[in-house]
């Protein structure tokens, strides 16, 4: 698969890999390792340099790269108040023809080049990177993309189903961050519309 | 890692060290190395050096049948590892659960979980030194 080509495989299909515990995660794992790899996460949502609709393109990209099942389900409320709606999401998938501005395209180039080549980073997405981001943003930046790609774990062993996720009608689920940086909440509708 | 501490990213580095210190304390001292190998060899601009099965000893190996046993074991991780490095969408069924039937019950999430952990580091280093280290900022 090309970092151009988003994923296309037998994602629905798949079931965990591991035997699982009563939340769906890996039955036996370190639960120390679990909550270490956890702090770091939260420690990154909680950086600011970023404004929420790059975090949401970014975490979208990442999810549709590694194909995680539950990242795709999800939505980021902060995003979407921000004025990015359902279409701008999908067209992650095709960012370089679509609407974003040159800034959210040169994000989602780093995304890639993260995933998909990190020991070759093309000079030119670098001076673009640096026209359209402070060194602040840029560190923001790439460890946002390593804190959505820990869904690789789950990926990986199959324990990213949607089963315990409050998927709404639409099949998605509408979530804020706390402080803390932790999830705060899901819900399967997004604030403010109208469920028939 | 200096350019991400330097610019903002210091309290995520210190908590990314701080999971890797435990990934190291919590999982298989002779399978760490094995996973760090492969993680080199494939992320590395020069390749890294590719985990040499037949070297791999067990520090504790006390038989022939054992180390067979282990040799087995570090390549079955291996396979998980190198797929997920590669395109963690099509990481095969059987090629997980043949690595997970050879570990003890969790084990094998401990292990993936630190290669991720020493993935990401990997990553972030080698972007960090593209993005945040040209010679001079326009």
């Amino acid at each position: 698969m090309s970092a151009d080509t988003p994923p296309v495989t037998g994602a629905a299909a798949r079931g965990p890999r591991v035997v699982v515990d009563g939340n769906g995660r890996p039955a036996g794992r370190s639960a120390e390792l679990a909550g270490a790899l956890s702090a770091y996460q939260d420690t990154v949502v909680r950086m600011d340099a970023l404004d929420a609709v790059t975090t949401e393109l970014v975490r979208r990209r990442c999810a549709r790269q590694h194909d995680c099942r539950i990242c795709q389900s999800l939505r980021l409320i902060s995003a979407m108040e921000s004025g990015l709606d359902e279409d701008g999401i999908q067209d992650v998938d095709r960012f370089e023809d679509a609407d974003f501005s040159e800034a959210h395209k040169v994000a989602l180039r780093i995304v890639d080049a993260f995933i998909w080549h990190p020991a070759n980073v093309d000079p030119e997405l670098v001076a673009q990177a640096r026209s359209h981001y402070t060194d602040r943003q840029l560190a923001e930046l790439l460890v946002d993309i390593s804190k959505w790609s820990t869904q690789k774990i789950h990926v990986a062993l199959g324990t990213d189903g949607t089963d315990r996720v409050p998927l709404g009608p639409d099949g998605r689920a509408y979530f804020t961050f706390a402080d803390s940086g932790a999830v705060a909440t899901m819900s399967p509708v997004r604030p403010g519309s109208h469920q028939v | 890692m200096q350019e991400l501490r330097a610019h903002g990213a210091a309290a995520a580095m210190d908590d990314l060290d701080a999971a890797w210190a435990v990934a190291a304390a919590v999982c298989d001292p002779s399978l760490l190395p094995v996973v760090m190998a492969t993680v080199d060899a494939a992320l590395r601009p020069t390749g890294g050096v590719a985990p040499n099965m037949a070297a791999q000893v067990a520090p504790d190996v006390a038989s022939i049948d054992q180390h067979e046993v282990h040799l087995q074991t570090s390549r079955a991780v291996v396979a998980v590892i190198a797929q997920m490095l590669v395109d963690v969408s099509n990481v095969d069924h059987d090629t997980v659960a043949t690595a997970d039937a050879l570990l003890a019950q969790g084990v094998l999430a401990d292990l993936v979980t630190a290669s991720y952990i020493y993935e990401a580091r990997t990553r972030l280093e080698l972007m960090s030194q593209a993005l945040l280290c040209p010679p001079v900022r326009s």
